[in-house]
Formats: C-alpha cells, structure tokens, sequence
C-alpha cells in the first residue's frame, strides 16, 4: 500500500477516507452475504481479488475507468456465481472451510502464473484516468468522488435488496433454512443470488482498489483482509447497513490509530504485527461481549409497516 | 506435453507414509475438537506453529538437542490448546455464540498467535541444522527424522487406540464426540472431556508442526500452510472420527505424493499440491459429507 | 368428503436399517380432518417429513391430487399446496410476528431479486394487500396484538399458533399439522382443534394431523390412522378407534 507521510495531514485524511469507501462496500457486501443471508463467506477476498486482478489487466491494456470497473465487477460476480454453485449447497461450517480454501488457491494461482499479472512481482496499475497537470491532492478528491459515488449505489441497491418481500425471505432462510423450504422458498436460488450480487460488489470494491493504490501483488490479497471485514459486519451490526459502514470507519480508524501510536509511542514492536493482534484479540472481545453489534438489525420497511401501525388504531 | 520423468516410485510410496503421518498429527486434534465442540477450530493451525518454534528455540538456540524439543513443543502446544479452550471458546459457547461466531472467533485467535509468534521469533525463514542419519533400503532413501516421525505417528495410534477403546475416558471422548447431547444426558461431563481433548489435540499439533518444521522450514505460516490438508483428513474421515481420520491421512499423503509426480510431469508449479487436498475435499462434501466416519460407526454430523 | 386429496402407496423410509416408515399406504379426504396417532418411535414424524419432501422415501409412490410428488423437493411439494407445521415451531425468531407471516406469501411479486428493483409500485401494491390479510389471520388466531414483536417473545402456545397462521397464509389446500395442541394449555389445544374445525368448513381445507391429546382429536376428526413401528396397524372412523383391540393394545404395551 502506498506510504503516506504524515507531515501532510489533508492527504493523509483523504487517504484514509478513500479506504474507508472501499471497505465499506465490501462490508455491504458481506452483510448481505452474512448479516442477512447468513452464509459464512470466509473467502470474500477472492472476489476482492478477481475485480483488482480484472481491473487491473484491463487497466494496462488501455481501457478508461468506466470499462474497467464494470468488467470487474461482472467478473468478480460471475465467479462468485460459478464458486456458489457447490459451495452453498453446503452447511455453514463447511462453507467457510471451502471458501477460505478458495480464496488462498485463487491466491496461489495468481502467485505461480506470472503470465496472468506478473506472479510474485505483481503488477503496477496505470491510472484509467488521464488529466495532466492536477496537483495531488485533486486526484484524491476525484478519486474520492468515485469511491463514494460507488459506495452510495451499492447502499441503495442493499437498502432496496433488504427492505423488500425478497429481504424477509433472505433473513428467514438465515433464521431456520428447512422452515424457509417447507414454506416455498428454493433457498438455494436465494443464496446463490446473494452471493453472486455480494462478490460483484467486492468486485467493484476491488477495482476501486487498484486504481487507487496502482501496484497489487498476492501479498496484497491475504485472508486478513476477509477478516477485517467480518470485523466491520460484527463490530458494525449484523443486518444493518448503515451499522456496517460505520464499522467500515472504526476498523479503518482503529487501524491507522495503531499505525499513529506506534510511531508516537516508540512500542518496541512492529506496527503490523501489532495491528492484526489488535483485530484478532477485538474480533473476539466483540464475539464476546456485544455479538449483535454495535447497531441493532434493521426492521424489513416495507408498505407492510405502514398497514400494519394503522390496524392498531382500528382495534 | 507429457515429460518423462524417472520416478522412484518406492520413494514416493514411502514419502507418502511420511507425509501421511504428519497430517495424521495435524489432523487429530482438529477432528476431534470439530466433533466435540462442533465448530472448525481455524487456530489449530497455530498449535502446529507454536509448537515448531518452541521446539527450535530448544534444539537450536538452546542446544539441548531433538528429545527436549519434542517435549517442549508437546508441552507448549498443550497449554495453548487449554487456554484457547479455557479463555475464548468455552466462554463464548457459555453466551451462546453460534457456530459462525466460534469459527470467526478461532480465526481472530489465529491471528492473534500467529503475529505474537512473529513478534517473538521474528518473520524471518528459519531452519534447523540438525544433522539426522540417513540410510538406503533398496532404492529408498530414508533418513532417521522420517523414522522418528513415522514411529511417533505409530505410538500415537497405539495410545489412542487403547485409550479409546479400554478406558471410561476414551468411551466417553467417543460417545462425546459422537454425539454431545446423548452423551451429556448420560451423565459425561462433557466440558472436561473437551478440554483434556483441546489439550492432547493441540499437543499432537505441535509434535506435527515440530517435524514439519525440522523436516523443511520454519515460518509462521508454518501451520497454516498445514491447516489445509489438515482439514482434508477431517472431512474426509469423518468429523470426529479418530479411525476414519487415520486412514483418511494416509489416503490424502498417497494422493498428494503421487500428485506431484503428475505435477511435474504436466510441468506444472509444485505449488499446487495442496489443491490435490483442497479438491479431495470438496469432492468428499459433494458426494459423501460423513467422509469415512460412518464406516466406524462414529462421526459424521447429525443433519 | 368423497374425493381422495393424498394417497401414499407402500412408502418406506429408514434410517440405518431400521425402518421408521414401513410399506405405508393410506388416503387422506379431501375436506376431512385425519387425524395420525400412534406411541412414540412409531414413525408419525418421519411418515409427515417424507411426504412434505424433507426426507426422500426409499421405495413407494405419494400422490397429491392425482399427482406424484415424491421425490420433489419442499418448496416444490409446498407450491403444489401442501403445507405443514413442525412438532417443535420452526418460527424465524428474528422476525417479527407480522413478518413470519408475510414471509409465507405464495408468488409474491417482490420475492424476486428482478422484481425488487425494477417492480417496486407492483409489490408494494401487493404487499399492503397481503398485509391486510395477515393481519385478518393474525386477528383470528388472536396474535395481532403481537405483530411487531420479534416471534422469539412469543410463549409456546403463541408459537404454535403462528405456524398455524404462517402456513393459513399460503392458501394452501391441504395442511399436515404435527401436533398442533402439543405443550400448550388443555383449555388452548381444544380452541387450536375448533379453529381447525372452522378453517375446514370455511375455507374448505383438508388437516392430516398428528396428536398426543387423542381425546381432542377424536372429538374433531373424520378418521384416524393408527401407526405403530413405521406402520399404519388400524384405521377407523374416530370413534370406533378406542374400541379397537390391536390400539389398546399396543398404548397400554407403552405404557
């Protein structure tokens, strides 16, 4: 990731809010994976890393922004659609075996094949936009504008997706899967649609990534990175957007604090041993003592509300 | 595309039996926490890693030479395995944590080890200079720390074998891993049994992780790089299934030793090997999730 | 009460070498209450789970309204019109009252990805119209006062009541209820047993019930199968069962 100097804090702020985007449509997307869905995607950063590895490749072969992150995305979605095909047919706990398995193969695959995207030396991204002459910190704002642009529409699309008749069902298959089927409902038509919707974001949020950080290797792309993002969804609140995004800010905060208090403290310790025994000891601490989140699960708003308060005032 | 390679095949064989008594080690534990406490214990990985670095800080930097390394990593390994059990995820199946939280939390503590261990040791590549004998059987090479790990693998089933089967606590670890409900509403204390489990199983995990480690290299992956295979032998035996897991060891050690044969022969990176277990298990949860467990009349999950 | 609605022939499950479900055959009315006894271990529950499709039968055909439908998966059996209820309520705990109704709703236009986005004022329509009716049911079966509490607040015979009302929310044609009346009050399991009654006769609905409380269920069904070891060992006109020799038999050999 790119070193930024703390000497110039409007950069180092921007910075900061660029990852905070680009983590929290990935936390969207496994909220509606996990947090609403209920599947343990423990391989999110596959889907992560086939919009980077896509947008990247297309990136060096010249094509603009728009071309790039649409291909990654339906990419990503297209490979989360062919992976959900076995996968989900399964129970929780092997679900989260297989698709942990799938994102270091993936990984791997990406290391050996030098052909696809430089193997272990990575590649350099060049930027899929072109404007000369702008100082840095403009090009951060554009960026910025992306990102948050992307963020939003992938809120509105989770907000819709969950504050429908299709929602309700998707939280019922979560609550109890063999009622959900005795009353109708292909569960597994559900998750496959929630997990190929849930990998074309991380797709998105890949793409984004890459043109922002413009050099990504399969260091880049190690499981910690899921697990910051389970961290976002728990800390967060399970099944509720809003709540998962500003998960997304406190994990990335907690992160840089680490980073700062390293540098001000003088810890005799390394920063990024330092940061993930912090998440790792925190996902815990959560798990124990607040499991459902900071923010509580979002109601299902649907014109069913409104009919129902008024049936109150009738009896 | 086919190369000719001249393959030792008795070499491969016996490198087989190598490989599958380590996992055989690896996998143990795993099985028999995931068939106790019913969820993948992802930080099993780190009982495999704390018990190599504990051993190469005994062998190596202390100088005292293979046996105190094999306790220490015994030992160190154990007390992980205890406290990971005592201090996280008793506690949260106390508060009634779901399956998916005990599986997130067992990747944080993973974390959590994994860069401790780094902090400590440092993340550098480490190897032991330990000089073992070697000597030829035929055409078979074999050397004395295969031996040791071989005999360790043999010693193990041999003890766990006659625990299981002739003393209350085996009878219980199986009744309890077969079924906790059932076993608790006979009278087994269910919690104790685990932990004695936690304990053995992260034991045979630093034993493994040791050898790995003596037979290769030493990094903090080390475990994790492990993890994969490891969880192989446990869905293919059968969650919970100690038989089933034994003979799914060996199985997934031929498939892999063979494998790489192919691999080179195909002029393909060595490296994916461990997609040999990734694909067993997969195939396994397709067309037959109980693995080998029902065969003994154990594991396998209740749907 | 002529026409047959379910028909199984020679229908076997079993689970290790022992058959739960053995060689059954039996035809179920159309618009009857049928009720289903037999002790406990005697296969009621597996016989219910392999005809709603969560279990596949070994051997033996099940017919629904002249239909084979074994084999089919749960949603497929249950958009054919058959619904059922578990011994213990499978609720979505989570959910609210109101919404473990509406997520029972058949071919609701907004259950699909496609129609969320691009058919909102469709739904929504729909939607309020549904809610109208799961507030009716609600009404009858005197939850309505709970419909935004999350179910998991309900007590047991609340519960029980719910996955009544869930699975009234289908329009389904016919209904296997698994103990209906069990855990909850005497007083309660006779209203349960008159409610099923009254949904019979109005909404012309055909029950296959299971039941503990023989003497309720006797007092409202049509005709009653007895199942002993995975299979049926006497049917008979309810009141003719306590006179049978062979079911006196085999309750008091329980007990």
């Amino acid at each position: 990731m790119r070193e930024v100097r703390l000497s110039e804090p409007l950069i180092y702020v921007l910075d900061m809010a660029v990852f905070v985007g680009i983590f929290a449509i990935l936390a969207v997307s496994l909220n509606l994976e996990y947090g609403f869905t209920g599947l343990a995607n423990f391989g999110k950063v596959a889907f992560f890393m086939v919009g980077a590895y896509t947008s990247s490749i297309l990136a060096n072969m010249g094509f603009p922004y728009l071309a790039c992150i649409t291909v990654a995305t339906f990419a990503a979605g297209f490979v989360g659609f062919v992976a959900s095909l076995p996968a989900l047919k399964l129970q929780a706990d092997y679900l989260a075996i297989v698709t942990l398995a799938f994102g270091e193969i993936l990984r791997f695959i990406f290391k050996n094949e030098e052909w696809i995207a430089g193997g272990v030396q990575g590649i350099t991204v060049p930027s899929a936009i072109t404007i000369t002459g702008v100082p840095i910190q403009t090009m951060m704002l554009i960026q910025l504008t992306i990102v948050y642009a992307a963020l939003a529409i992938c809120y509105f699309i989770a907000q819709r997706v969950v504050n429908s008749p299709y929602g309700r069902t998707i939280r019922a298959i979560r609550e109890d899967e063999l009622a959900a089927q005795v009353l109708g409902k292909d569960v597994f038509k559900y998750k496959a649609q929630m997990f190929t919707l849930g990998s074309a974001m991380a797709g998105v949020s890949g793409s984004l990534f890459s043109q922002y950080v413009r050099f990504i290797d399969p260091y880049t792309f190690e499981p910690i990175l899921t697990f910051t993002v389970w961290m976002m969804v728990i800390l967060g609140g399970p099944a509720n957007n809003l709540g998962v995004i500003l998960g997304a800010v406190f994990v990335q905060a907690l992160e840089r604090g680490a980073r700062i208090a390293k540098d001000y403290l003088l810890l005799p310790v390394d920063p990024h041993n330092l940061r993930v025994m912090i998440i790792g000891i925190l996902i815990i601490l959560i798990l124990m003592y607040r499991p459902q989140g900071l923010f509580r699960e979002s109601k299902v708003k649907t014109p069913a509300l409104e009919v129902a308060s008024k049936w109150k005032k009738r009896s | 595309m086919l190369f000719l390679v001249v393959v030792n095949w008795l070499q491969v064989l016996f490198n087989s039996a190598v490989t599958g008594s380590l996992y055989l080690l690896a996998a143990v534990g795993l099985t028999l926490t995931y068939g106790l406490t019913r969820f993948p214990n992802f930080a099993h990985a780190e009982f495999m890693a704390l018990g190599a670095y504990a051993g190469y800080t005994i062998a190596e930097q202390l100088k005292l030479g293979f046996p105190y390394s094999f306790i220490a990593a015994f030992i160190s390994s154990a007390a992980l395995g205890a406290a990971s059990y005592l201090l996280v995820f008793r506690p949260l199946t106390h508060r009634g944590a779901t399956i998916i939280h005990l599986m997130v939390a067992s990747i944080g503590l993973d974390f959590f080890v994994r860069h401790l261990i780094k902090q400590v040791w440092g993340g550098e590549q480490l190897s032991f200079r330990m000089v073992w004998p070697y000597f030829d059987v035929g055409p078979v090479r074999i050397t004395g720390l295969w031996v040791a790990l071989i005999l360790s693998a043999i010693v193990m089933v041999g003890v766990m074998h006659i625990v299981l089967t002739r003393t209350r606590l085996g009878k219980a670890i199986r009744a309890s891993a077969n079924n906790p409900d059932l076993a608790m509403a006979s009278g087994v204390d269910v919690e104790k049994i685990a932990l004695v489990v936690w304990i053995v199983g992260a034991a045979l995990a630093g034993v493994g992780g040791l050898f790995r480690a003596a037979d290769t290299r030493l990094v903090p992956l080390i475990g994790w790089e492990i993890l994969l295979p490891a969880f192989a032998v446990v869905i293919l035996g059968g969650i919970g299934s100690f038989y089933g897991a034994l003979i799914a060891a060996y199985v997934i050690g031929l498939a892999e030793n063979f494998g790489v044969v192919f691999l080179v022969m195909f002029k393909l990176s060595t490296d994916y090997k461990f997609a040999i277990a990734f694909l067993i298990l997969i195939l396994t949860l397709i067309l037959k999730p109980s693995g080998f467990g029902r065969l003994f009349g154990e594991g396998g999950k209740v749907v | 009460m002529e026409k047959t609605i379910l028909k199984t022939e020679n229908l076997t499950k079993s689970f290790g070498g022992l058959k739960a479900v053995d060689n059954v055959t039996l035809t179920v009315k159309e618009n009857s209450i049928t009720g289903l006894i037999g002790p406990n271990g005697s296969g009621k529950t597996t016989l219910f789970n392999t005809i709603s499709g969560v279990y596949k039968p070994e051997r033996g055909k099940i017919y629904f309204n002249g239909e084979r439908i074994d084999g089919l998966a749960p949603y497929k059996i249950y958009e054919k019109g058959l619904a059922r209820t578990f011994q213990t309520p499978r609720l979505f705990q989570k959910l609210t009252v109101l919404d473990n109704m509406m997520v029972s709703c058949r071919s609701h236009p907004g259950d699909k990805i496609l129609n969320v986005f691009l058919k909102k004022r469709r739904w929504s329509e729909e939607e309020e119209k549904l809610a109208e009716k799961a507030l009716e049911i609600l009404e009858i079966i005197e939850l309505d006062r709970f419909k935004d509490k999350p179910a998991s607040e309900l007590s047991g015979g609340q519960m029980k009541l719910l996955e009544l009302g869930r699975v009234l929310m289908t329009e389904p044609k016919m209904l296997l209820l698994d103990e209906p009346a069990a855990g909850v009050n005497p007083t309660l399991a006779r209203r349960i047993f008159e409610k099923i009654t009254q949904l019979r006769d109005e909404l012309s609905l055909t029950f296959f019930t299971i039941e503990h409380r023989i003497e309720i269920l006797l007092e409202h069904a049509d005709w009653v199968y007895v199942m002993h070891n995975g299979s049926i060992i006497a049917e008979s006109p309810p009141e003719e069962v306590v006179k049978n020799k062979v079911v006196v038999d085999v309750y008091l050999g329980e007990a």
